[in-house]
């Protein structure tokens, strides 16, 4: 289960949380593994790949200085230990752009925050890489598809506290609605992210932060944050 | 009619004048398919790019020998455009189609 507060995975034996002492036994409804309610997703869904991509952009470009740092910790610790790290980066780096998005004030060290969802986020970087693996191996368009798939996952993990299936099936819940549609926003992050790298390469460190800002401003217009995350962060 | 409907029709419209208008090459220099490479077998959608551009320049034959589900995956790509029930029906039933032509392919049956 996680911590309500915190959001810190914990033991679901233990009755106060070991990280920020919040008591567990009288916690929100529903506050362990589970959302407090059922999450449902969108009847409809409509993408705007252009403007959650300039609406990343502008997030960016608005605190450039520690999105820039955030993606260049993010690339040294991921290529240093990678598939292990880079799991709970991903979430650390939506960590950030959610309190952004909220109005909070986030800070360079929230994109360790990710860490308290250590397991979820490692199992759900495997099982995708593997799933991207294989079906890009079936003539590359299955793998993008897949990848376009889960590309909310860690955003349900961090704010809807799911564990990594129920979160990879959310994901997948909102994409089926317009697979076309978000398939064609991966390629569009993908895109941006070839243009970072053709920018002397060092362009790629602006271009990971508004790829990973824009996919959480979609999340946010789609799926809306959990009234427990906005509380907590 | 719709908004929308316009901007599905024009959008499919589109990907129909381009695979009209362009080719790919019939025996292509690199294979981007990572199972073939591996396994020396084609997967089940290989040969699918090719036979969508000569199905809609109206090469059936053609079409159906680089994937004898051209029609099928034709169908599913321009179902696409389509918001309607019909949709998940055929994408549920060429999914399934498509793995067990796989199999068979795989196994050494066609192709």
């Amino acid at each position: 289960m996680f911590c309500h507060k915190c959001g810190t995975q914990v033991n679901p034996d233990v009755q106060f949380c070991p990280t920020c002492g919040a008591s567990l036994a009288i916690g929100p409804p529903g506050s362990g593994g589970e959302p407090a309610t059922p999450w449902t997703p969108p009847a409809i869904v409509e993408v705007r790949a252009g403007r959650w991509i300039s609406e990343g952009w502008a997030l960016v470009t608005a605190d450039l200085g520690n999105y820039v740092l955030l993606a260049l910790v993010f690339t040294v610790l991921s290529s240093a230990v990678p598939v292990i790290l880079q799991g709970p980066m991903i979430a650390g780096l939506h960590i950030f752009t959610m309190k952004k998005l909220m109005g909070r004030r986030a800070e360079f060290a929230d994109l360790f925050l990710g860490f308290n969802y250590f397991v979820p986020t490692l199992v759900a970087s495997l099982v995708i890489g593997l799933f991207v693996f294989c079906g890009t191996l079936l003539c590359v368009i299955p793998g993008l598809v897949v990848a376009a798939m889960y590309k909310f996952t860690y955003l349900f993990i961090v704010d809807k506290r799911m564990d990594f299936w129920p979160a990879m099936q959310a994901s997948h819940a909102v994409v089926k609605r317009d697979y076309v549609g978000f398939t064609l926003f991966l390629l569009l992050i993908v895109l941006v992210d070839i243009l970072g790298v053709l920018c002397c390469v060092v362009g790629i460190f602006v271009a990971i932060p508004v790829t990973f800002a824009a996919i959480t401003v979609a999340y946010k217009e789609i799926v809306g944050f959990d009234q427990r995350t906005v509380d907590a962060l | 009619m719709t908004a929308s409907v316009v901007r599905r029709a024009a959008a499919a419209m589109a990907l129909f004048s381009a695979l009209w208008y362009f080719s790919v090459p019939a025996d292509p220099a690199v294979r981007l398919c990572g199972f073939h490479w591996l396994t020396g077998r084609p997967c089940p959608l290989c040969g699918l790019t090719r036979a969508l551009f000569a199905l809609a320049k109206g090469h059936w034959a053609e079409a159906v020998h680089f994937n004898a589900l051209a029609p099928l995956g034709f169908a599913m790509l321009f179902g696409l455009f389509w918001n309607g029930r019909m949709r998940a029906w055929l994408w549920k039933g060429g999914v399934a189609a498509f793995a067990v032509y796989g199999a068979f392919r795989i196994l050494g049956c066609n192709g």
